[in-house]
């Protein structure tokens, strides 16, 4: 997947802007590659659920054109 | 303390959200006060919202909540060690409740979005007019430390429409006094619900 290519949905916005320039960066990188730290939803092939830190989950989707579109990030 | 206690379950959640999605599937159209009732009445679902400030598990809870005696929230929720809070504003589900009257190419903004965003605009005007006054802190039990506004409003305008630009950006620009406030359609706030409940639940 194509680096520093992550859209936010509108519903996960508000979300995304809460977080440090750190954590967008992180979250930017972390999506970027391909691997383990990403699991895929059972029963819906487009989506996958990854960490982001101790206490963060990202749901997300392949997007396309090597995009990750953010769809909610959750404080869990 | 004008809130009452919730112990949010992911769980109970799901299953208010999913005959929630089943009432929407058979409602094309709806007035506020049906719509408003189907959501008073799935508390646990209602609290979905409150992620979306990122905000732990909403543990308080209120419909009908009275702002300085003056004003009212159809909803608040919010988590009271993190003192974070999100006020709602449900209007009706109607074809015409985004845009209403106008000529074909420009239509006007409908008097109902334009009612929710007022009631929006007088509550941040009550939190900014006198942020430590004890009235105002009183109903939330304590100091505010972060919130937002949402305004739940109609259905999705039809997709590549002059309306969904506008209605985009309405909804993805606004702010009163550093708040942020997010305009939803019923459809969007059916989609952040269940995006952020299959974050929660995902291990």
């Amino acid at each position: 997947m194509d680096s520093h290519s992550i859209v936010v949905s509108y519903q996960a916005q508000e979300q995304f802007n809460r977080l440090s320039a750190k954590q967008q960066s992180d979250l930017t990188r972390l999506l970027s590659e391909d691997g383990p730290s990403h699991t895929r939803m059972e029963g819906q092939p487009d989506r996958y659920i990854s960490r982001l830190g101790a206490n963060l989950r990202v749901l997300w989707r392949k997007a396309g054109a090597g995009k990750a579109e953010v769809l909610s990030i959750v404080t869990k | 303390m004008d809130f009452g206690k919730i112990a949010f379950s992911a769980i109970q959640a799901q299953t208010e959200l999913t005959s929630f999605s089943a009432w929407m599937a058979a409602h094309e159209y709806f007035g506020e006060r049906v719509v408003l009732n189907e959501i008073a009445a799935r508390p646990q679902m209602a609290c979905l919202l409150g992620f979306t400030i990122m905000m732990p598990a909403s543990d308080l809870i209120k419909f009908e909540f009275g702002i300085k005696g003056l004003f009212r929230a159809d909803l608040a929720i919010g988590n009271d060690k993190s003192r974070q809070f999100v006020l709602v504003e449900f209007e009706g589900g109607e074809h015409d409740s985004l845009f209403k009257g106008g000529t074909r190419k420009y239509r006007h903004w409908s008097a109902r979005l334009e009612r929710g965003f007022g009631q929006v605009v007088d509550w941040g005007w009550a939190k900014h007019s006198h942020p430590g006054d004890a009235v105002f802190t009183s109903s939330f039990g304590g100091k505010v430390f972060d919130d937002c506004y949402i305004v739940v409003c109609g259905r999705n305008p039809p997709v590549g429409s002059l309306e969904e630009q506008r209605f985009d950006f309405r909804r993805t620009r606004v702010q009163l006094n550093g708040v942020p406030v997010r305009f939803y359609t019923y459809d969007n706030m059916l989609d952040a619900m269940t995006d952020n409940l299959a974050a929660l639940l995902a291990r």
